[in-house]
């Protein structure tokens, strides 16, 4: 059996609760500062983000938390689906990514709405 | 023209700006474009190119000043004036249309050679050497003593750089060519003659560039002789020289010619008095003609041409001559989109030019103080 891994709780702004693995909550380092300076509870509260975003926030920090690190082309083709959505979801998850401090979520979600733009130009 | 531009940006807006859409399960407005915070505007624009930076500041007031605090400007080189009397040389900014004056009284008596990353190569006859001078930091750097006969000598990176490498090719036979490079750190200058299979003819009216640690040689009659400066290698290319049309080949058909680098391709400007310049692009087997240069801007001069991308002020899809029209101010160039001189003119003999009047050189990011002097 896998050794212990602390959970975390995280609540959205309608009062949804999400458990999920520290690894995975780090790659958040708004949350990683939470937690290390003791300024959250045992649950965190993130009032800027719906469930549905945190959803799929959760959903790609787990891929990129556990897929293994030389697997480019994987995390790649994943990203390009990933962003392939509706835009104004996309402005969500920009958002998120904003206030969560995720960089790499960051640039991916900005990189595709830059896209977008470059299209309509 | 402008109704049409006016439709399309309206489109872009509204595009943009499609309505607003309830999300279901939460009952809270997605955020539009209009209502992003700037600082999520800011790093959406900063990933635009500057044309479409540009496109899109005029979507509204919010945006305009968004994308100009984000917009990155490259700098345009300057031509660099030599004055046949005196010491007073001219800087002309073809983007921001500006001229500058200045006093350079270490330049007496030398001609002008090279130029690259903010300096120039001179040499001075009487006393037989090579000099290195910054004009915007007045920094000197003298070579060892080293005889130029008719030949034309280039460099690699600026003297400061420990990799820099001055290069210069002298003719011996049609087969035979010496070729001396010193680094500006050298006591003296190393020569070694090398033999070409092919035939190449080294005289002042070769073309010098220097890309991805090789020295490229273009000939009076277009051969391409190569200097690869870690193995210490000479060959000449075996691509032979563009077919031009026949008009090319009336009289100085060998000086028209300018050559520069861009992102490692090798490129060569063909001139003639009566015809529109071709720019060549060298490939594996040939030389293919340029129909577009891809956004970029050329600055040919006699001695040295320089490419620039994302330019403000400036053509795209252009060449930029150092012939300035003083009336209007304006540069002459050559715009590859629309197929003619601006300003129109019947025809240009580069050929004909002094080559050792001017040059564009590349002014360094802050300049500021050698504006104030």
């Amino acid at each position: 059996m896998a050794s212990e891994s602390k959970m975390i709780m995280l609540r959205s702004s309608n009062n949804e609760v999400f458990e999920v693995e520290e690894a995975l909550a780090f790659e958040s380092q708004t949350i990683k500062h939470m937690i290390e300076h003791d300024c959250a509870d045992t649950v965190i509260p993130l009032p800027k983000v719906s469930s549905n975003i945190l959803a799929k926030v959760i959903e790609y920090c787990k891929k990129h938390v556990t897929s293994p690190k030389d697997d480019n082309n994987e995390l790649e083709s994943f990203d390009a689906e990933f962003v392939n959505i509706d835009k104004n979801v996309l402005f969500g998850l920009m958002s998120a990514a904003n206030y969560l401090n995720i960089k790499s979520f960051l640039d991916l979600t900005s990189q595709a709405l830059a896209d977008i733009i470059e299209e309509k130009c | 023209m402008a109704g049409r531009k006016k439709r399309k940006l309206k489109l872009i807006a509204e595009a943009l700006n499609d309505g607003q859409i309830l999300d279901k399960d939460v009952r809270e407005p997605v955020e539009l474009w209009s209502e992003l915070p700037t600082e999520l505007l800011e790093l959406i624009i900063s990933r635009l190119t500057l044309k479409d930076n540009i496109c899109i500041s005029a979507v509204c007031k919010k945006w305009q000043s968004v994308a100009v605090s984000v917009r990155v400007v490259q700098k345009s080189p300057w031509i660099m004036h030599f004055p046949k009397h005196g010491e007073l040389f001219e800087f002309y900014d073809p983007c921001q249309r500006k001229t500058y004056l200045v006093e350079l009284p270490e330049l007496r008596s030398c001609r002008v050679c090279y130029a690259k990353d903010n300096w120039i190569l001179l040499y001075k006859p009487i006393t037989q050497r090579l000099l290195f001078f910054n004009p915007f930091t007045r920094e000197l750097i003298k070579l060892p003593k080293f005889e130029l006969s008719y030949q034309i000598v280039a460099f690699s990176t600026a003297p400061t750089s420990p990799n820099c490498l001055v290069f210069t090719v002298r003719h011996v036979s049609p087969t035979v060519v010496s070729i001396s490079t010193c680094n500006p750190t050298a006591t003296q200058w190393s020569t070694v003659n090398y033999r070409n299979r092919l035939p190449f003819v080294s005289s002042i009216w070769n073309k010098l560039v220097f890309s991805n640690g090789l020295f490229y040689c273009l000939s009076l009659t277009g051969w391409l002789g190569i200097y690869d400066t870690q193995e210490h290698t000479w060959t000449v290319c075996g691509v032979p020289p563009p077919k031009c049309p026949e008009n090319f080949y009336s009289k100085n058909w060998w000086k028209g010619k300018f050559m520069t680098e861009y992102q490692g391709d090798i490129l060569v400007i063909y001139t003639c008095e009566n015809e529109n310049p071709i720019v060549y692009k060298l490939e594996q087997t040939n030389w293919t003609e340029m129909n577009t240069l891809g956004g970029v801007t050329l600055f040919a001069s006699f001695l040295t041409s320089h490419a620039r991308t994302d330019l403000l002020g400036v053509m795209r899809n252009s060449v930029y001559f150092t012939k300035v029209r003083f009336y209007g101010k304006r540069c002459i160039s050559y715009s590859l989109d629309h197929g003619r001189y601006y300003p129109k003119k019947q025809c240009h003999d580069w050929g004909e030019q002094d080559p050792f009047e001017s040059i564009w050189i590349e002014p360094p990011e802050d300049f500021t103080d050698f504006v104030k002097s």
